[in-house]
């Protein structure tokens, strides 16, 4: 008797603790009023400039640059110090494990301690939390700071839009034109070749490099390309995907291309690509690891062994630290240059996207209500991004440690002992330029060229960066991995191509295609893209 | 008879070889982590799969001990072992004592509510507010308190005692000792084998867990060794363009990684073989009746 009892109340303890978490989340919806009370308050302490009170700011910032790196003791951490005594907080920076970030942000948001700065990679998380009620829309606070507004660009401002509302603010600039297309210069030398201009002539070039012995050892041990294939089988990232915009699409991306919406997936453009990449594949001319890389290292490692004629990578490949990896692995520092993407069959060169401002830091719907906190967080976020000396601290590292002033110019600190024991700083470098040479610190002279030349070759492409997930889209994962799934079978040779057709109708009958489509159009032209 | 004896001999020599084979199987991995960690990342690219390395260099130990705070983190971890698994063992212990005596009131309830959180339990959210609300939060109690009983232990504790003879700690009681006498006295010297077995499931489970770091501790500071190790490894998958804007970083992260791996596993690793009696012994302490 006593033991049911007993366990009744458990049970009813048990449910009221589930009522009150489900009514903790509905109950945060209202969100697009301004939030009354104490305003005078606020102002005046906001006017004055002067922070009075000692406020605690929490940060959660899952895209630090080196999140395995720990931050030191607030003693030691003259970054936090200086953060702090500039708007008078007690700042909580916290860092999440790298994929834990999530379960953690939700851990915090349902036990009501919701940080008052979240950090969201992407888009589709930051309309997710401002769905959610955990954001807050920030535009008429965002008004009152000119200074800070004018740090970022308007387009900057409108990538963080969302159905008219100022869902956040930028957290670090993204940087256009990353990734490009390598050439061994010397390989084409060697074997007598210009270089290729179109994608009929980037073929005959890989042939020539993996069967002419370009490397000249009288073995056959080399090849034309390498890239691979993301461990969910994503094509985007390894270079594949650069192959797919030779042809003017790409499977995993939304464009706009004459008042047209143009969704990869289906284009007929990726269809001609699937062709083109078939025929690599079946003339041998692609590394065949390129089934089991996943991750950019792998790609790089290729590179340093010198083995490979041509590969998509990042601009800083011919750094010195880099031709380091390539003497010590491959025993020499080929000549690799960046090249422009061939023309395709339209005759347009395109590499990829231009970025668009995707990531973002939202404000807390608590923090936003409370007026004195909103302005505590904007001051923090215009001293962070805009104090000039701030902007030098937050990019370069400490003062008389990482860099020094000589006749007015920043030289940074670069012996390996200051890099290693102060890698922790890059956790604050999210106020940094985008297009900050001195930031990014080319050692060779030609990078900064190599990145121009990819810059060159991106286009902008709004209509891809707006496109977020239907939430009520239940078949979005299983239409995306059977995309994926289908496109491999293209690229391998396991289904022909004579079957694009029944692909495409098979999405349309089993996965709501029509529906999807809808959705991206109708999404598209509410933001006047298309 | 001769005959026999050398088909024994042959049946033998293939058991060894098999035995040594499988043993070469398990090994073979952990011998290749340890030599990579020694290895230089560029030998490692050009060389691919690493056994005997042509040149030894204590690059990736280096870089790991000074640049990713794992010498905090190897401070934190001890403390939660030992104080964690001293404070699992008082706790289980007495409440296992007390739940050996068949006359110890409410009993059978007792033992429901301890057996019901071994098949449900709160959840994640429930468990974090609790934990915040008893003030735990960015603690290394917060590593401790919630795991202080397991009630798989406390079972086989408990049933350790049950099986003790009654009659010893009642011809202590008649020479006059208390509950808390019989127990230090003469149950505890009687229970060593229970002890050891239950103590070494908890250190053990202390020193690998990182779930309780990851939810609960958020000063850096603080980070017990797994959670740390499992940064280093998941850094490597989540590189940007900005990771690397300054830093050298070495061709290949493979040798810090391996490097990591080592440093966490081999203090268990050496207490293991000592321990290891006793840990497949004691699994079995309590659950057979004479």
């Amino acid at each position: 008797m006593s033991l049911f009892h007993m366990r009744y109340r458990q049970w009813l303890a048990a449910a009221t603790v589930a009522a009150l978490l489900t009514g903790c989340s509905s109950g945060n919806t209202p969100r697009s009023e301004a939030p009354p009370a104490n305003n005078g308050e606020a102002e005046a302490s906001q006017d004055s400039g002067a922070f009075a009170n000692k406020m605690k700011l929490t940060v959660f910032n899952s895209g630090a640059f080196n999140p395995a790196t720990p931050m030191p003791p607030r003693e030691e951490d003259p970054m936090r110090q200086m953060l702090e005594a500039a708007v008078n907080i007690e700042l909580d920076y916290v860092i999440p494990a790298p994929d834990q970030a999530d379960a953690m942000l939700n851990a915090l948001i349902a036990s009501g301690d919701i940080p008052d700065l979240i950090f969201f990679k992407d888009r589709a998380s930051a309309v997710k939390y401002y769905e959610e009620g955990v954001t807050a829309d920030i535009g008429e606070t965002l008004a009152q700071y000119p200074d800070y507004e004018a740090r970022f660009t308007d387009q900057q401002w409108r990538d963080l839009m969302y159905e008219g509302k100022q869902i956040g603010v930028p957290a670090y600039e993204q940087v256009s034109g990353t990734v490009g297309w390598w050439l061994r210069q010397d390989w084409l030398d060697a074997l007598g070749l210009d270089r290729p201009q179109t994608t009929a002539e980037l073929l005959d070039d890989m042939k020539a490099f993996t069967y002419d012995d370009p490397d000249g050892n009288g073995e056959q041990d080399t090849y034309g390309f390498v890239a691979g294939v993301g461990k969910d089988g994503t094509l985007a990232n390894l270079g594949w995907g650069e192959v797919f915009w030779l042809f003017g699409a790409h499977p995993e991306v939304v464009d706009v291309r004459d008042g047209e919406l143009v969704i990869g997936a289906t284009d007929d453009r990726t269809s001609e690509a699937l062709a083109f990449i078939r025929e690599m594949i079946d003339a041998g001319v692609v590394d065949p690891d390129w089934v089991s890389i996943n991750d950019v290292q792998q790609i790089n490692q290729k590179m340093y062994r010198g083995k490979v004629g041509m590969l998509i990578s990042g601009w800083r490949q011919m750094e010195p630290s880099n031709q380091k990896n390539m003497e010590e692995i491959g025993g020499s520092v080929p000549e690799w240059i960046t090249v422009p993407p061939v023309a395709g069959p339209s005759g347009e060169r395109r590499l990829g996207n231009a970025a668009a401002q995707s990531n973002s830091w939202g404000v807390s719907i608590k923090a936003a209500r409370d007026e004195a906190k909103l302005a505590r967080i904007f001051a923090f976020l215009q001293y962070w991004y805009t104090d000039e000396e701030a902007q030098r601290v937050f990019s370069y590292g400490i003062e008389g440690v990482q860099w020094n002033l000589m006749d007015g110019e920043i030289v940074k600190v670069t012996d390996e002992d200051t890099l290693n024991n102060y890698r922790w700083t890059s956790n604050y470098y999210m106020p940094r330029r985008g297009d900050d040479p001195l930031y990014f610190n080319f050692q060779n002279p030609d990078t900064a060229g190599y990145h121009q030349v990819n810059i060159d070759h991106v286009m902008p492409n709004p209509a891809n960066a707006i496109v977020v997930p239907d939430p009520d889209d239940r078949l979005y994962a299983d239409r995306q991995k059977y995309v994926r799934e289908s496109l491999l079978r293209f690229m391998t040779g396991r289904a022909p191509l004579d079957e694009w057709e029944a692909y495409k109708e098979t999405l349309e009958s089993k996965y709501d295609y029509g529906a999807y489509r809808d959705y991206v159009e109708e999404l598209l032209r509410a933001n006047e893209v298309l | 008879m001769s005959t026999t004896s050398k088909r024994e001999k042959l049946l033998q020599g293939v058991n060894y070889a098999a035995l040594l084979l499988a043993g070469l199987i398990c090994l073979f991995p952990f011998f290749y982590v340890l030599s990579v960690s020694f290895t230089p990342a560029a030998e490692v690219v050009r060389r691919g799969v690493v056994l005997i390395p042509e040149q030894i260099t204590l690059y990736a130990y280096n870089q790991v001990l000074q640049g990713y705070g794992l010498g905090n983190a190897y401070q934190v971890t001890l403390f939660r072992t030992l104080v964690g698994t001293g404070l699992n063992l008082v706790f289980t212990i007495l409440m296992a004592y007390a739940l050996s005596k068949k006359s110890l009131p409410g009993r059978a309830p007792l033992l429901m509510i301890v057996i019901f959180t071994m098949l449900f339990n709160g959840g994640l959210i429930p468990t974090y507010l609790l934990t915040r609300y008893l003030g735990l939060l960015d603690t290394v109690w917060a590593l401790i308190v919630p795991g202080l009983i397991s009630a798989f232990n406390l079972i086989i504790v408990k049933g350790f005692f049950e099986q003790l003879p009654q009659e010893i700690e009642e011809s202590a009681k008649v020479d006059g000792a208390g509950d808390m006498r019989v127990l230090w006295r003469i149950v505890l010297p009687l229970s060593m084998p229970v002890i050891a077995t239950i103590g070494l499931f908890y250190a053990v489970f202390h020193w690998n867990s990182y779930f309780d770091g990851i939810m609960y501790i958020r000063d850096q500071q603080l980070y017990p060794l797994q959670v740390v190790l499992r940064n280093i490894l998941l850094n490597f998958q989540t590189q940007t363009a900005d990771a690397v804007s300054d830093t050298t970083l070495p061709a290949s992260f493979l040798s810090i990684q391996m490097a990591a791996v080592m440093l966490s596993t081999v203090p268990i690793l050496l207490v293991y073989p000592f321990l290891q009696r006793h840990f497949a012994k004691g699994v079995l302490l309590g659950s057979v009746k004479g």
